[in-house]
This record gives C-alpha cells, structure tokens and sequence, in this order.
C-alpha cells in the first residue's frame, strides 16, 4: 500500500498534479515527507482512499486537525489584509486573559500585560525560569510517551504539518528584525509542543489554551516581573 | 573566472526546458540542487534544533528555534525544487561531513553560524547568476535568512568574545570550525565542480568559493572579534 499527501483538490502536495507512482508506505510518512502545506491536507492511497488528517494521524489526530484548522484560519500577514474585512487583529475572537492565565505550566494569576513587540522580548528576557523550567518538562513528555508507544510516525507527521504551517504564516516580515525573529520562534516552540500534547491525548490538554493564542497571532510570553505578559507582535484588539 | 570556460550561456525557465537542454544539464543543477536538499536539512538536525536546548536564556532559545524552522524550511524548499526535475527523494544520501562535528555548547554554535552559514551565504551567492532561473528565483528568495542566520552569529560571537570567561571557547571553536568547513567547498581537482562552469550553475572554482569565504571570515574574526584566525589550505584534494 502507498500513500501521497495531497491537498483538498486531491493533489498531490510533493507536485501538484494527481498521485501516481511510488508513494510512502503509511498515511503518517506521507504528510512528514510533504514538502508544502496547504490546507486541509488528507492521505490518499493508491487503493483510492482518502483519510483527512485526524485519521491519518490517529488518536488525538482530531485534536491536532482542530489546532491546525484555527492556525490556518489566520489570515496570514503576507498576504495584505483580507478583501472587505479589514486586517486581522492578533487576539480577535479569543478571551486572552482567560486563555493566557491557563499557562502550560498551571495556572498563573499576576495581572495581566498586554504588550507590543519590542516589550515582549524585554519581558521574554526576565521571564520566570523555574516557570520556564516547568513548561519544558511538559513539552517534552508526551513526545517522549508517544515514541514508547511505537507513534514515532505520527508525531512528526504532526510535527511537520505544524511547523510548515507556522513558518509560514509566522515568518518576521522583515529578515533582519531580530524581535519579531524572537517572537516568532517562541511561536513555534509553543507550536510544535501544542500538537504533540493534543496527539498524545493528554487530558486537559495543558498546551491548548496557549495554542489558540499562538494561533490568534499571539505570543504568550509568560511569568515576568510580577506580571503575566502576552505579546502582539503585530498589533492587537485584545485588552490591554 | 578560472579553468573550465562555459558552453552554456542560456537561461533555463523551468524543469521541462532544463530536461529539453539535455541529461547532463539536469545533471549538472540536480547535484547542486541535492547537497542544498541534504546540507539544509543535517545542518537544521546536527546543529541548529540542539542549540535549542544549548540557549542560555529565553531570546537565544527562541532565536535558535526560528533559525532551525528557517534551515528546515530551506530543505524543504529545495526539496521541491528536487521533485519539479524529478529527483525522487533526495534527502537520501550523505550530508557532508562538516555535520559530523559534534555540537556541545552555546559559543561553539553562535561561531558556527557566523562562520558556517557564512560557507551557505557564498555558496548561495554565487548561485543569483546560476542559469537554472528556479534556483537563481530560490536563493533570491532565502539568502536574507542565511544572512540573518550569519549576523546572528557574528553579534553573539563579539559579545562572548568580550567576555574574558568565554573568550577561549570562542578561539577554540573558530580553530575547531575553519577546519571541518574548508572541505564544504569540495575537492579542488572536481568534475563536478567543471560540469557545473560548463554549464553556467556556478561561477566559480571550488577553490575560489574557499578562498572568498576564508578572507570574509579572516576578517570577521581578527578584525572585528580580536581573536586568531587559523592558516587555511585554500586547495583541498580530500
């Protein structure tokens, strides 16, 4: 059995033109080896199956297609605002204060900042090291459980799809801004230790509520200097 | 320009008008194209997603993170490029050995990226006149990241290298460093390296990248950091 990555015109990802020929021998080594990411993504088979992404990832596959479908959703900057709607603000149509206290490492209850950019990586620089200590041991965990599971495959597979997605619709607009490189890569950091605890099945999920800031275009920064600090690295509609 | 004088001095659209010139033209960019392929992605696996966990604190962690995503998704664009000429997977096969070297501390990898990606940035600059337009369109595209990868390195390398503690560290892995990454360049004696003049993918002599990367990186590090830049055989025969 050989399976292709394609896109939601049944396209194959690696070419753009329908499947053929030797593919990969699971769904999950399939959208890993996709060189792009468009969305949805599903797993076509040769035998003429198609499995959308909760289903080629397996367990906790809906979780990581429901965190992807939110990022996708995302108007991306690059491409100007959207037609008749105005730009997108970071933090539009999510409850930031309740999302950002949830923090990966337990709840945090400093009051919380609302900062832009330039302060957010100040704030990074003093963030709470034991806090940080703590976020990293629960990044870690469940990718380790999920390789004892013998699901190796499927992390990176979400993995993969997360951090083409990201970049993409991360990337600093500016190639030698040095803040927004740092914020976006704390972005993707959360990112990609988001969809491995939603595939994981980890319940609650302590990764989701700072996924869907990360996927509002927020950057939750965390514990610094007696406040809880969430940045707008590209502007906000969130409370300061 | 030296030695071997091309015999191609047309530009080349796309995958279909490359295989229309000829096998050995597909060839010819298809072996440039695969060391992108695999170099960008061992680079990213050997050096860039440990120094996530090197980082001294939280801006270094999330700047290494971003140039790990960067490196990736270079591979991965190159990639592509790779399956438009119909290369199959050419991820498949060695890296070059420069990515055998052993990364295990924060100054070793600030000095990699402003000595190592500086080995990219000439590689990749020599590639804005190549005559495959979809590589040329590509490096265009990605060199102000291997840029911001490079400045990255060379402000962090001054800073540590201001710091009597870390200044030796520094010193040991630029020696350390010149030495894995002269032989990036290939041997001096390549058939490669002529099919690639010959056919307009590169400009330059293996010997001659080597020799514009060295003198950029001598004068980085004795000029701007203070430290010693090692004697550098600017022929290598493997």
């Amino acid at each position: 059995m050989s399976w292709h990555a394609v896109d939601a015109a049944g396209l194959d990802l690696a070419t753009g033109r329908p499947p053929r020929g030797a593919g990969w021998p699971t769904p999950a080594t399939a959208v890993a080896a996709a060189p792009v990411a468009t969305w949805p993504v599903a797993a076509a088979g040769q035998d003429g199956r198609t499995l959308d992404l909760a289903a080629a990832l397996g367990p906790g596959g809906e979780r990581v297609e429901a965190l992807l479908e939110a990022l996708a959703g995302r108007h991306a900057p690059e491409a100007g605002p959207a037609p008749d709607s105005g730009p997108v603000r970071a933090g539009e149509g999510v409850d930031v204060e309740a999302l950002a206290r949830a923090t990966p490492a337990g709840p945090v209850a400093h009051p919380l900042a609302v900062v832009d950019l330039a302060a957010g990586v100040e704030a990074a620089e003093r963030v709470d090291r034991a806090w940080l200590a703590a976020v990293e041991r629960r990044r870690s965990a469940p990718r380790r459980a999920l390789a004892a599971a013998g699901r190796g495959a499927e992390t990176e597979a979400a993995v993969h799809l997360a951090l083409l997605m990201g970049t993409e619709r991360l990337d600093p607009a500016d190639d030698a801004d040095v803040d927004a490189h740092v914020a976006s890569g704390a972005q993707l950091w959360l990112l990609a230790g988001a969809v491995v605890s939603a595939l994981s099945g980890a319940e609650p999920d302590p990764f989701a509520p700072w996924a869907r800031l990360v996927a509002a275009g927020l950057w939750p920064v965390g514990p610094s200097g007696g406040r809880l600090v969430v940045s707008a690295p590209t502007g906000t509609s969130a409370p300061a | 320009m030296t030695g071997t004088q091309p015999y191609f001095s047309g530009e080349v659209h796309d995958a279909a008008a490359a295989h229309d010139v000829g096998p050995e033209y597909v060839t010819a960019v298809g072996k440039v194209v695969t060391s992108h392929v695999r170099n960008e992605l061992a680079g990213a696996a050997a050096f860039d997603e440990p120094a996530i966990a090197l980082a001294p604190g939280p801006e270094e962690k999330w700047l290494a993170c971003r140039i790990a995503m960067e490196e990736y998704g270079h591979h991965l664009r190159f990639q592509r490029l790779a399956t438009e000429l119909g290369l199959g997977d050419a991820a498949e096969g060695r890296a070059l050995s420069v990515f055998d070297y052993g990364l295990s501390s924060w100054p070793e990898f600030v000095a990699l990226k402003a000595l190592v990606d500086m080995a990219e940035v000439v590689l990749m600059e020599e590639l804005l006149a190549t005559s495959y337009l979809p590589l040329r369109a590509l490096v265009e595209r990605l060199l102000p990241e291997e840029r911001f990868h490079v400045s990255f390195g060379r402000a962090h390398t001054k800073d540590l290298a201001a710091d009597p503690a870390a200044r030796p560290l520094i010193q040991q892995a630029v020696d350390d460093l010149v030495a894995f990454t002269a032989p990036f360049f290939g041997r001096s004696r390549s058939a490669n390296n002529e099919a690639f003049l010959r056919w307009g993918v590169k400009q330059r002599t293996n010997d001659e990248a080597r020799a514009e990367w060295a003198g950029r990186c001598r004068r980085f590090v004795e000029e701007e950091v203070g430290l010693r830049f090692p004697e550098v055989d600017l022929r290598w025969d493997g």
